[in-house]
Parts: structure tokens; C-alpha cells; sequence
């Protein structure tokens, strides 16, 4: 627009967080409206608010902006008491929606709205890499830090803590500085089943649902329990129930509260097509740390391309929309494959309106943890192309930039081929498989690398097998020469756990994969 | 929250106590108990006593009494501090009344 007139641009989370950032640290306000009833009714979805640099001194009640630790977005919350920096409170009766302000508008100050006043910050840490599949290459779950703002003072009584008890952020658990210093599980992923009601040509681990005797070899609710248990000795935290479809199993709520129960952060992964009243009363009241829901397609015949089983699509939609009828929104992912790509700009479009703070997918994709011939040619035949997958990263402008934050952060020369993993996986997180196997992560499928928890304690995996498999040295030479000194490896899928999938061996190059990691190099560095 | 001495309270169900790096960690399963998302509990040295004396059969001037003995306090002051904590923690519902 001309003339004066406001322009109004729209910003991912990454950039809105940036611009934030980088505007403040000129001392100029930034003028934005606001996504998300976190702060209804003070601040409605729409609102325009106005970021300042921060104050000399802040007070309890004042309104702060901030990047979530937990999520890197920016959030807007009161004050609600000062140590150290803002304590943080969301608005009033309302479950805090991890809300991120994409919506921004660059405007002169003083216009009405909110004021808000930000602080200096600490630099922000781990975000989930886009580049790397491997969630253990990012630090998914490792804290991410803050930068605090402060806003004008509006109404609302502040709340203040009984001094005895102290509000404390996950990036300030004392836990954080124990993990550095030794080895502490502070994530396990948990698949509860290897069974789906979809049949996915693309996945790397669903069986039918029907399928007795994988219903029978997997783990059951006590078993679980009783490796709960285990896991929060060791000093666990988070937990990702994944699968297969988690919602299948009957015992699904047993076994959510049961790990809830043992003072564990529960996400989960679901295709949201089982979400029925019962699993929306469950999540309303005991809520999940994070909820993901994949989307296969937003139209029928998309999506049951890729799932295969009719009247899937519907039954995602159902479920998904008694999640947002409840107030429950997951956040939305997608995977990019040969049978949605002519859709992806609709998928994306679609999760960047029902996602609860940010949307990403994944062009990657694995081949069979079970190395099952007739679907790895399935999987394959789904496979973008290299130029493919750099066209629809070229597209999407957060994940060129996260794929360019990766390429900032690019191991020197590998990792001089001395052994044969890049990532955290083993050092502070592990995988408990359907079956009751013990992986380092869920790909590590490989025999030698995996152990039965039926035949021993998750102390013993952890303590006594684990550190094994994480010092497995490459059989001769040619690693070292090639993957293990090869300066793109943050932007290539290859870690010993696919190359097995691929090859059949820890440490064989893929060649697809050198094919990839140098495409992504050419879009970031042209 | 009406909290009194001769009230006798217990953990709910529906918080956690987790014992990290010494510290006594509340962590909140369900809805509205906590102010954030990434957000935990966490009991100083004298909170951390409260909490374990918080039985559901002890009454809360039992807990003071007890406390002040322990930490040789005011009665008084320790009574005063056990009563704004365990409201605290009432209004929270990480702690439920038991009754008698």
C-alpha cells in the first residue's frame, strides 16, 4: 500500500522471533498483532501490541514478552514476581497456547494498543534443526534460554508465590548442569505399538492393526510402568509416546497416566484419527507436554493416497476438530512425499491456521526399521528427488532458515572419523521399542545395537550396554575418508542408524544421501 | 483458601514430587495447576519438611510444632509459614484437605 497507509506483513515464528530480537537490540519498539487468547481477555487474538526495549526496573503485573525456552516462540504473559529476571504468568483461566505472533506489522509508534517494554536476552539455544531428521542432532528437548521483555503495567491483581515454594523453569532445573557433566537420560521416546489403523506407504515402522502377533509381543501396561519407574530413577524427564498409532491401545490412558504418574513430561505423536471423547477428556484434564498430529493431505483422496485406508481422512478430521472444539490445539506436522507434493502448499497452508504455535514437515524419509524388502520399495518409490526436496525447502522460508542455522553449525570435517556418531543419542536419551527392546534412538534397529529390557534393567541398558554401542568404531579406513570427514554432515540424513537401514552397515556411505546433503549446500550457499 | 491449624492435608494425586539434584520438584499432571507450560515447582529446604510432614493425618499445627522443634523457630513464625505455604499450595491443589 501507498501513501502512508499501514503494510502488513505476515512472519513464521523463527523470523517473527528474530525480527523481535534484532528490532529491540536497536532500541526501536516493534508494533505487532497479537495470535492466541493466552492473555484473553486483556489481550485478544488480533490485538496490536507494541514491544519496547525494557525498563530499568520491572514489576510484578507488568505484561513481558518473551521466547519461550520450551519452544523458542514469543510469548506474551504477565510478570508475576521477579527472581533473577520476569516470572511469568498467562492470562486468566486459560491454559497457556504457546502463542507465537506471526501476524506482524511494522507501524510508527504511537498508535493505541498495548505497550510492552523489552529486556536484553540471552542468546536462544537448540532449536529442532530442520536440516537433521534426528531429533537427537537438534537437542529436540534440551531447554532453549529466554529473552525477557516487559510490558506497560494493565490490570489484573499479580500473584505471588508463598516464598517456600518457588516457580522453576525447566532451563533452570538443576538437572541441566548434572547432564552436562555426566551421562542422564533426560528424554526416552517410547513406541507403544508398532501397529496403525493407517497404512502409510511411506512409514517406517506400521504393521496392521490387526496384527496379533505383534499385539502380543508388545509391551504391557505394568511392563511399562515398571520402566517408567526405571527411567525417572535415572533422572528422565520427558517422554515421547510414539508409535505406530499410540491411540490404539486400549490401555492408551492406563499407560499415559501411568508415566504422567511417575513425574514424567508425556508428548505424543498421533494421526488424531482415534481422538474420540474419552481421549479428549484425558488430554483436557491431565494435558500432554506436546501434542503432534501429522497431516497426510487436506483432501480426501490425497490423503488416503498416502494412508490407504478409506475413511481415514474423515476420521482425521473428526478427531482433530473434537481436539479444537475442547481447546486442544496440537501442534501439525507433514511429511513431503511423491503422493501429497501437489498438495503440499495446502497442507502447509492448513497447519499454519490449525497448528497451536508453529508447522514444519519433513522431505526425508526413513526406510523400514524391520528392513522389510516390498515396503522399502514402497518408501522409495515415495522418495523426492534431491531437486524436489530443495524446491519446497527453497519454499518455506523458516526451514531455509534452519537448515542455514544447521549449515552455521557445520561439524569440522566430520567428526575426524574416530567414531561413529555425530549426535547426542546414548548421552542423553534412548528409545524404548514396541517390543521391549532398548535402542539408543528408534532407527538404531541394528541387532548388535539393541538389547531385550525383558532380560535385564533399563539401568544395566543404560549404564552397561548403552556406552558400548556409542563406542562402536567404524571397520576400517574408508569412513574416516568419507562420512566421517565429510563437512556437510548436518545437512545430510546419514548417521549410523540409516546408513544400517540403508545398507546393512554402520558405517557405508548412501549415496543418495552425499547426493542431498550437496543440493541443500548449493540452496544455502549458492 | 480457607487453611486452618486444625486441618490436616495430603499431596494430591495429581502433582509429583521428584527428588532432583536434591531438590524437591513439583510436577503438575493435570490442568490448571501450574502458571506455564514450562514451568515446575520447587520446595526450599524448610518448604521440602512442610511437604514431607503433609501426611494427611498430621494436623498442621502438629506439622509447626514439629518443625519449630526441628529448626528450633518461633512457633509462632513457623506456624504462620506452614499456613501460607500449604494455602499456597491448596489454592494450587497440589495439596487436598483430609478430613477428620
Amino acid at each position: 500500500m501507498n501513501g502512508g497507509a499501514l503494510q502488513s506483513f505476515e512472519f513464521g515464528p523463527e523470523d517473527f522471533r528474530e525480527l523481535l530480537r534484532q528490532t529491540l537490540a536497536r532500541g526501536v519498539p516493534l508494533r505487532f498483532a497479537a495470535a492466541g487468547a493466552s492473555m484473553d481477555p486483556f489481550i485478544k487474538d488480533g490485538d496490536v501490541l507494541t514491544v519496547s526495549p525494557l525498563p530499568p526496573r520491572l514489576s510484578p503485573g507488568d505484561i513481558v514478552a518473551a521466547v519461550s525456552p520450551a519452544n523458542g516462540l514469543v510469548v506474551v504473559h504477565r510478570a508475576v514476581g521477579l527472581r533473577g529476571g520476569a516470572v511469568l504468568r498467562p492470562g486468566p483461566g486459560r491454559r497457556p497456547a504457546g502463542t507465537g505472533h506471526p501476524r506482524g506489522t511494522r507501524r510508527p509508534a504511537g498508535d493505541a494498543g498495548h505497550r510492552a517494554v523489552a529486556a536484553g536476552h540471552r542468546p536462544a539455544v537448540a532449536h529442532q534443526s530442520a536440516a537433521a531428521r534426528c531429533p537427537h542432532r537438534g537437542g529436540r528437548q534440551a531447554p532453549g534460554a529466554a529473552m525477557r521483555t516487559a510490558a506497560k503495567r494493565t490490570a489484573g491483581r499479580p500473584v505471588r508465590l508463598h516464598p517456600q515454594l518457588r516457580s522453576i523453569k525447566l532451563p533452570d532445573l538443576p538437572l541441566w548442569h548434572r547432564a552436562r557433566e555426566t551421562r542422564v537420560p533426560l528424554a526416552f521416546e517410547l513406541e507403544l505399538t508398532a501397529r496403525c489403523d493407517n497404512n502409510c506407504r511411506h512409514c517406517y515402522i506400521n504393521l496392521p492393526a490387526a496384527d496379533a502377533s505383534a499385539r502380543a509381543r508388545e509391551l504391557t501396561a505394568a511392563e511399562i510402568d515398571g520402566l517408567a519407574r526405571q527411567a525417572a530413577a535415572l533422572g528422565s524427564l520427558w517422554c515421547l509416546v510414539t508409535g505406530g498409532e499410540p491411540l490404539l491401545r486400549p490401555d492408551f490412558e492406563e499407560v499415559y497416566l501411568a508415566l504422567k504418574r511417575r513425574g514424567l513430561l508425556v508428548s505424543v505423536f498421533t494421526n488424531a484419527c482415534l481422538v474420540d471423547d474419552r481421549i479428549v477428556r484425558l488430554f483436557q484434564h491431565y494435558p500432554p507436554r506436546d501434542l503432534e498430529v501429522t497431516v497426510y493431505g487436506v483432501s480426501r483422496a490425497t490423503y488416503e493416497a498416502v494412508t490407504r485406508v478409506p475413511g481415514s481422512f474423515g476420521r482425521f478430521i473428526a478427531g482433530l476438530g473434537r481436539l479444537e472444539q475442547a481447546g486442544i490445539r496440537p501442534r501439525l506436522k507433514a511429511m513431503a512425499l511423491r503422493s501429497n507434493l501437489h498438495e503440499l502448499p495446502r497442507i502447509a497452508a492448513f497447519c499454519r491456521r490449525h497448528t497451536r504455535d508453529y508447522f514444519r514437515f519433513d522431505p526425508q524419509l526413513h526406510l523400514r526399521y524391520d528392513r522389510d524388502r516390498s515396503r522399502n520399495r514402497e518408501i522409495a518409490a515415495q522418495r523426492l528427488s534431491p531437486a524436489e526436496v530443495v524446491a519446497v525447502e527453497r519454499a518455506d522460508r523458516s526451514r531455509r532458515r534452519a537448515l542455514q542455522r544447521n549449515c552455521e553449525r557445520l561439524l569440522p570435517r566430520g567428526n575426524g572419523g574416530r567414531g561413529l556418531f555425530f549426535c547426542r543419542a546414548g548421552l542423553d536419551s534412548f528409545t524404548i521399542g514396541w517390543d521391549g527392546s532398548f535402542k539408543l534412538c528408534g532407527a538404531l534397529t541394528d541387532p548388535a545395537c539393541t538389547c531385550d529390557l525383558r532380560n535385564g534393567t533399563l539401568q544395566e541398558a543404560w549404564s552397561t550396554f548403552a556406552p558400548t554401542v556409542r563406542n562402536k568404531r567404524p571397520r576400517d579406513g574408508r569412513f574416516k575418508n568419507a562420512c566421517g570427514a565429510c563437512d556437510l554432515i548436518n545437512l545430510c540424513l546419514w548417521c549410523p542408524a540409516h546408513a544400517y537401514l540403508e545398507t546393512g552397515a554402520r558405517d557405508e556411505p548412501v549415496d543418495g544421501f552425499c547426493e542431498m546433503a550437496t543440493a541443500r549446500q548449493r540452496l544455502i550457499r549458492p | 483458601m480457607n487453611v486452618q491449624l486444625t486441618g490436616t492435608y495430603r499431596p494430591s494425586r495429581d502433582v509429583v514430587a521428584r527428588k532432583i539434584e536434591g531438590e524437591i520438584i513439583l510436577v503438575p499432571l493435570a490442568a490448571g495447576m501450574g502458571d506455564l507450560e514450562d514451568e515446575l515447582y520447587t520446595l526450599n529446604p524448610t518448604g521440602a519438611a512442610v511437604w514431607r510432614m503433609l501426611d494427611g493425618r498430621r494436623t498442621l499445627r502438629a506439622v509447626a510444632a514439629a518443625l519449630a522443634k526441628e529448626y528450633r523457630a518461633a512457633p509462632a513464625t513457623v506456624r504462620r509459614d506452614v499456613l501460607g505455604l500449604v494455602a499456597e499450595l491448596a489454592r494450587r491443589r497440589m495439596v487436598v484437605a483430609v478430613p477428620r
